[in-house]
């Protein structure tokens, strides 16, 4: 058993036909698929329980990120661009022990925060468009 | 328009659209220097990871070659995941990345606190008196 420290993780996004990676990012959300269920319960039902059945569907759900916006640097304008342009692009998060997950969304925009007590910070996100890729 | 990649890096198949990627679902970096022809091309060497392959390339990032050195060494720096307190260190030489745990490492070897300590001119403790 190890300890997975998160300095060191990184978050890369398509430019040009290949995978660049992120700067000036402080967190990662996500991803986190959800499996569709439904109830299937019925008058017979002997048990008290209300059972259910996966669908056999599932959610790719949406990965959230912030960063230390930096208005001038390239990678961060591109990211910008993104939120005017939308596209369905890859994605990938590579972790400090060098795993690494994939998955295809459509950018959703980032939102700037900006306070006295702290540098300009932006909330950003992806919607998965299919299921990440955890590889073996 | 043309870029030259200066690190490693996935790039997509034309052919097939995708990353390729190998038994295990890693991705496969291709080499530094391959060459990306595309559209956007220019925003690979605004962003550091890459230099102009041809004149419109070069014309459209609109950077001096002062400019792109100072990007590609920058690039380098956030792709190896070094942390801005570790800045120093990385331009020191001291470090290139992080071992699995995390720790400040050269080559994948991990660096020795005392490497570091030294190198920022961090004094060691001196020793406690002794009632003696």
């Amino acid at each position: 058993m190890a300890f997975l420290k998160s300095k060191g993780t990184l978050l890369k996004h398509e430019v040009a036909t290949v995978l660049t990676t992120l700067a000036q990012v402080i967190s990662i959300d996500g991803p986190g698929p959800e499996p569709e269920e439904t109830e299937f319960d019925y008058l017979d039902n002997a048990n008290a329980a209300i059972p259910y059945e996966p669908t056999g569907r599932v959610e790719g759900g949406d990965v959230s990120f912030e960063m230390f916006l930096d208005t001038a640097l390239a990678g961060h304008r591109t990211l910008l661009a993104k939120g005017i342009t939308p596209d369905k692009e890859d994605y990938s998060i590579t972790f400090a022990n060098s795993n690494v997950w994939t998955f295809e969304g459509i950018f959703k925009g980032c939102r700037p925060t900006v306070d006295l007590a702290s540098g300009v910070k932006a909330s950003c996100s992806i919607k998965l468009t299919g299921i990440p890729t955890y590889p073996a | 328009m043309k870029a030259k990649l200066t690190r490693p890096a996935p790039v997509k198949n034309p052919k097939t659209g995708q990353f390729p990627k190998d038994a295990k679902g890693h991705f496969i970096n291709s080499p530094a220097g391959t060459v990306i022809e595309h559209r956007d091309a220019y925003k690979l060497v605004q962003m550091g990871l890459g230099i102009p392959d041809d004149d419109e390339c070069r014309r459209k990032c609109g950077m001096s070659d002062e400019q792109i050195a100072d990007a590609v060494k920058a690039y380098e720096r956030t792709d190896r995941g070094i942390h801005p307190e570790d800045f120093d260190l990385y331009e020191g030489g001291i470090i290139n990345g992080y071992d699995r745990d995390g720790n400040p490492s050269l080559d994948g070897k991990r660096v020795p606190d005392e490497v570091i300590d030294k190198f920022r001119g961090v004094e060691e403790e001196p020793a406690p008196l002794s009632d003696e």
